[in-house]
């Protein structure tokens, strides 16, 4: 086996535009678990959305920026559809809606019926959506080597993507950081807490959730977006496994810390790919098959998603002391 | 009374925004035609995100297999296959819609099938719609109940040959014949709703036990349903057992397996006193690891429990099959068994103690872990046997099929009231029915949202669920 | 230092006096003292300047009533004890009072507003604040940070605004400082970079009461402040009570312990089963035969938990 192309593919991971997607993502779900308690889990329909309403409004003309906000209409519409009535509930019941909901945008985003606007199961094709994003790139055509990768300038998988999608997760993470540390983040936090407690101090909870579902809503959709430019807008690669996905990789860089996010999306692809790397070189393909190794990466992602909550629910960036005292 | 007022306005506000999105998204679903592409003759078909299956293993009426009999589909798609030495013969298809597969007559009548033709209707994204088996062994007027299109496979093949527009047109010719079938449609789907509620409910009240009794909502439950039906799968087909030893040997294996994670994982983490939110993240690790290992070991084909195809019969308005009949008597039997050991016995008594009140009961001397235990046995067993159960109706597991059907054992769940145990059932049955008869009215591949958005409004008007107490508010 | 002379140091605690006022004196006392003294010990009886008056408040759950109260007003200045048994219906009182809970029936107006369905936050924006009989502190935040939290007047807390430091710093520093005082007073001051959940149940107390008056509250309701406190502490809370009233707050509280009510009340309101039973001065209460049945001999063995209906809520979420 080519240890280099290991080592070059495996690297490739840390700065590849599907990892900053999903960084954007476990940013989202920062905001709403990491501060403010909200148990998403459905994140993934937060992306599907924004990957909709990039992509569907790409397709019919719209210019980059209208679709962008497109993106981040739907996620704020779909972010009050949720929150207007079970943030007022316990989290069960916040945790099961989100769930129940992201479900309900991928079927109707699948369905046969629905192939006029969302293209079905096949989805959106990146030639319908992703050639004005491409356009607005300032590098010159060609590819670019940079140290050991080498990618095209400007299309599909491209440097500007890169260029873009880290940009975005600098913004987010300075954006958090402010937040984090702002009188606004105090009050999520003390939420997290103890929501009654906040409630006696005079503080409006439900406003305060709404604002953090929202606004994590919208960094799952330019996670999104992100995340479907580089392929096509497929529902079923936006489904529960990628909200599962992002849970792990917040967990594993640590709830409520700032570079949590960032360090575990980096660290979880790095990893996956190069575990399934090695397998595929090392293990005969008469032993395990590819489709068996693309398994068995999964099967790495749940059992560490399990050890993580047990033995070090702080995570990578936590800090033990904060979870000492789980009231 | 203002705040209350608010508080329900603002309910029906979300409620009605949701309903009028629900209702545009219907709306925007306009029909579209399918791309016509080729079909295609395969030794074996395994249904994907992509293609759906037509297959079949042709036998006389001795059940002995007809080897090198010439097959034509028609339909969306064509194409033509021959049988195997085995009488084995399978369509790969693409699109969505109906496929009649006919032979020669004489054939037909040289080996007494009781008809040479038969139209199935194929669904790629539904459950049990991707994949189809034919049968000849149904005279004509049967195979046209289920369908609701008339005429033979030269009519329906005459009317698809034209362009993919065409598929409009026959659409709207069917409406008139099919308006005489729609009853029979709906008695149609609302038995296979009950049916398919009636597993749901194995699935669900098992999770509801254990959701009662530690609080934990476990996504994990989906991979114990396949975990059955796929040990049914390795003891009919691996070990050649007959299938009653095998589905006990199932049940055996998942009523294990909920001891050991109990004893393994639960306990100690209850023991550490981590919350539940946190248990039911490990929850979901687990079933990802699960999940893939099934894969893993099994692949990602649609494994058959049994070989082979029951005969049907109409009682009725409805058509079905005995082991259709005998997993609905048994999933029956077991709900009724549990119930009984909930209301009758000690241990029971003790369970529901238990859910009612955790704190309460170990200080009067129920020993609650003991009860946890059980609960986690008895849930996992019944969560194999419905897998298991659930193969036989539909002809075979996967590695996903539990996780396809977590979402509405939740829905079930949530519907019927958190931890109440008879609440999952009535739950699971209405999720059946809905999800079933919706297909009526909505797209087909739509109708598990429909189940879903069903759960979110019953949670906006009644969070509690059908039967659930209700919370003090705060 | 000022478990031995209690009132000396209060011009130093003081964070509220109006100007040129000393708060050495015992003026708030002597007034509610001479207000009180002809007011008739009977249940639901009229004050001469209540701050509070609820009319009609009842609150059943499933078949029982827990809250069956016809009248009652709480005098401004004064400090008001709520006693009685376990399951009196105080803390739901408290609750119904507050917003966290809604009645069945009833209405209640304080200091001339109408609040009955006002929403707990707008409630505590009003100046009438409470703490929870299980304290509800941030455990993973700073004891400063939970001050913080307590500040009525914060531009940062706004999504956009907390975006720009320059908006909120100087608003931030004030409370800071304000919070600083206060912790100071309440001997929380070595404790403030640390997480509140590493606070004893009885600094848990403190801090909990310390947050309430970062607003300036015109009215307090402490819900068994002495719970879990241990004796020495004890005495320093009744002493923060006690200079409450004489900087112009009204103070509610409900406790078992009745030494301290006798030593701190004006006026002492006994519950049971729901109902307002008896009202009267703490020493002729503590006398009447109808609250010694009802309370004290009927149930000796009162500091046992009280399951408190926000309690109960709390460990059901919590599941």
């Amino acid at each position: 086996m080519d240890f280099l192309t290991i080592i070059s593919n495996t690297l490739g991971e840390l700065i590849a535009p599907t990892t900053a997607a999903y960084v954007l993502a476990a940013i989202g779900l920062n905001i709403h678990f990491g501060m403010t308690g909200l148990m998403n889990m459905g994140q993934a329909g937060f992306m599907l959305l924004g990957a909709y309403g990039f992509a569907i409004t790409q397709s019919m003309g719209a210019n980059l920026f209208a679709s962008v906000c497109a993106a981040v209409a739907l996620a704020v519409i779909y972010a009050l559809l949720l929150g207007i009535p079970t943030l007022k509930l316990g989290p069960d019941y916040l945790a099961m809606v989100t769930l129940a909901a992201a479900e309900i945008i991928r079927i109707i985003g699948r369905s046969t019926a629905m192939t006029k606007i969302t293209g079905g199961s096949a989805g959106i094709s990146p030639q319908d959506f992703t050639t004005q994003f491409e356009g607005t790139s300032p590098l010159p055509n060609g590819s670019t080597t940079f140290l050991l990768w080498t990618y095209n300038n400007n299309i599909a998988n491209s440097w500007w993507l890169r260029l873009v999608a880290w940009v975005l997760v600098a913004i987010a993470a300075l954006l958090c950081w402010r937040w984090f540390h702002s009188p606004w983040g105090r009050v999520l936090k003390g939420i997290r807490e103890d929501e009654n407690a906040i409630r006696s101090l005079g503080k409006n909870v439900t406003t305060y959730k709404m604002q953090a579902l929202i606004l994590g809503g919208i960094f799952g959709a330019f996670g999104g977006i992100i995340f479907v430019l580089p392929r096509s807008v497929q529902p079923d690669s936006l489904g529960r496994a990628v909200t599962f996905y992002t849970w792990t990789i917040l967990l594993l860089g640590g709830a409520a810390t700032i570079f949590g996010p960032i360090l575990g999306s980096c660290l979880l692809w790095v990893l996956l790919t190069f575990v399934k790397e090695i397998m595929r070189g090392a293990i005969p393909d008469t032993l395990i098959s590819s489709n068996q190794v693309e398994a068995l990466g999964w099967v790495i992602v749940g059992v560490a998603l399990m050890c993580l909550v047990i033995f070090r629910p702080q995570g990578l960036l936590g800090d033990r002391k904060e979870l000492a005292f789980n009231a | 009374m203002t705040a209350v007022h608010i508080s329900i306005r603002r309910h029906r506000l979300g409620l009605l925004l949701f309903t009028t999105v629900f209702a545009l998204l219907m709306a925007l679903s306009i029909a579209t035609p399918g791309r016509t592409f080729a079909a295609e003759a395969v030794p074996t078909c395994n249904p994907t995100a992509t293609n759906g299956c037509v297959n079949g293993i042709l036998q006389d009426a001795d059940k002995k297999p007809i080897a090198n009999v010439t097959l034509k589909l028609s339909g969306k798609e064509e194409a033509t296959a021959t049988t195997d030495a085995e009488g084995k013969w399978a369509f790969s298809v693409t699109a969505d819609g109906e496929y009649t597969v006919t032979m020669d007559e004489s054939v037909a009548k040289e080996h007494g099938l009781k008809a040479a033709t038969a139209t199935v209707e194929i669904e790629k994204n539904s459950f049990d719609k991707a994949r189809q088996v034919v049968r000849f062994d149904k005279p004509v007027a049967a195979s046209a109940n289920g369908s609701g299109k008339s005429g033979s496979g030269s009519t329906a093949s005459g009317a698809q040959s034209g362009s993919s527009a065409s598929s409009d047109t026959a659409q709207t010719a069917n409406g008139s014949s099919a308006t005489a079938n729609i009853g029979k449609r709906i008695w149609q789907q609302l038995f296979s709703g009950v049916i398919f509620g009636l597993m749901l409910g194995l699935m669900s009240v098992g999770m509801n036990l254990v959701y009662g009794t530690t609080g934990l909502s476990s996504f994990s439950h989906g991979e114990q349903v396949t975990l059955g039906g796929l040990m049914a799968y390795v003891g009919t087909q691996v070990l050649h057992w007959p299938l009653i030893p095998a589905a006990v040997f199932a049940v055996a294996i998942g009523a294990l397996t909920g001891w050991i994670q109990n004893e393994l994982v639960w306990a100690p983490l209850r023991r550490k006193r981590v919350g539940t939110m946190q248990q039911m993240i490990v929850t979901i690790g687990l079933s990802m690891a699960l999940q893939y290992l099934f894969q893993f070991f099994f692949g990602g084909d649609i494994k058959g429990i049994t070989k082979s195809i029951p005969a049907s019969f109409t009682i009725g308005p409805v058509t079905t099959d005995a082991p259709t009949l005998i997993s609905a008597a048994i999933a029956i039997i077991v709900i009724v068994g549990v119930t009984l050991f909930l209301y009758r016995t000690r241990l029971g008594r003790a369970t529901r103690a238990v859910s009612d009140n955790a704190a309460l009961a170990s200080a009067s001397g129920i020993n609650v872990e003991q009860v946890v235990r059980i609960v986690w046995i008895l849930s996992c067993g019944m969560a194999a046997l419905s897998g298991v159960l659930l193969g036989v109706y539909l002809n075979g597991i996967s590695w996903n099929t539990g996780a396809t059907l977590l979402l509405l054992m939740f829905a079930a769940v949530t519907l019927g009231g958190l931890g109440t145990a008879n609440g999952a059932l009535v739950g699971s049955l209405i999720i059946g029915i809905v999800a079933d008869m919706s297909s009526l009215v909505i797209p087909n591949d739509m109708r598990y949202a429909s189940a879903l958005a069903i759960l979110i409004i019953v949670l906006l008007i009644r969070p509690q669920g059908l039967f659930g107490k209700q919370q003090r508010v705060g | 230092m000022p478990e031995s002379k209690p009132f000396q140091d209060l011009a130093k605690w003081a964070t509220k006096a109006p100007e040129g006022e000393k708060l050495i004196s015992t003026a708030y006392r002597d007034k509610v003292s001479a207000d009180l003294e002809f007011v008739e010990h009977t249940p639901g009886v009229h004050k001469p300047d209540p701050i509070l008056v609820a009319n009609n408040v009842t609150r059943k759950f499933g078949g029982m009533t827990a809250v069956d109260v016809k009248h009652f007003e709480i005098e401004r200045h004064g400090i008001t004890a709520l006693i009685g048994p376990n399951g009196a219906g105080k803390t739901t009182f408290f609750n119904l009072m507050t917003g966290f809970d809604t009645p069945n029936t009833g209405d209640w107006r304080f200091d001339g507003h109408d609040m009955a369905h006002v929403q707990p936050e707008k409630v505590a924006r009003m100046g009438m604040v409470r703490t929870f009989q299980l304290t509800k502190v941030m455990s993973r935040l700073t004891v400063l940070d939970n001050m913080l939290l307590g500040a009525p007047v914060q531009p940062g807390e706004g999504m956009f605004r907390s975006l720009i430091p320059g908006l909120w710093r100087k608003q931030e520093k004030a409370n800071t400082e304000k919070a600083e005082a206060l912790l100071e007073r309440f001997l929380l001051i070595k404790k403030k970079d640390d997480f509140a959940g590493s606070l004893s149940g009885g600094q848990r107390k403190l801090l909990e009461m310390a947050r309430a008056l970062m607003s300036d509250p015109q009215l307090v309701m402490l819900d068994e402040p002495m719970a879990g406190v241990n004796p020495a502490l004890k005495q320093s809370l009744l002493e923060h009570i006690m200079s409450l009233r004489e900087e112009g707050t009204t103070v509610l509280f409900v406790e078992h312990d009745i030494n301290m009510v006798r030593h701190i009340a004006d006026w002492v309101t006994v519950m049971a089963e729901g109902r307002i039973v008896a009202e009267g001065q703490p020493k002729s209460v503590m006398e009447d035969p109808a609250v010694i049945d009802a309370y004290l001999g009927a149930n000796a063995n009162i500091d046992l938990g009280d399951d408190s209906v926000l309690g109960l809520k709390e460990s059901e979420e919590q599941r």
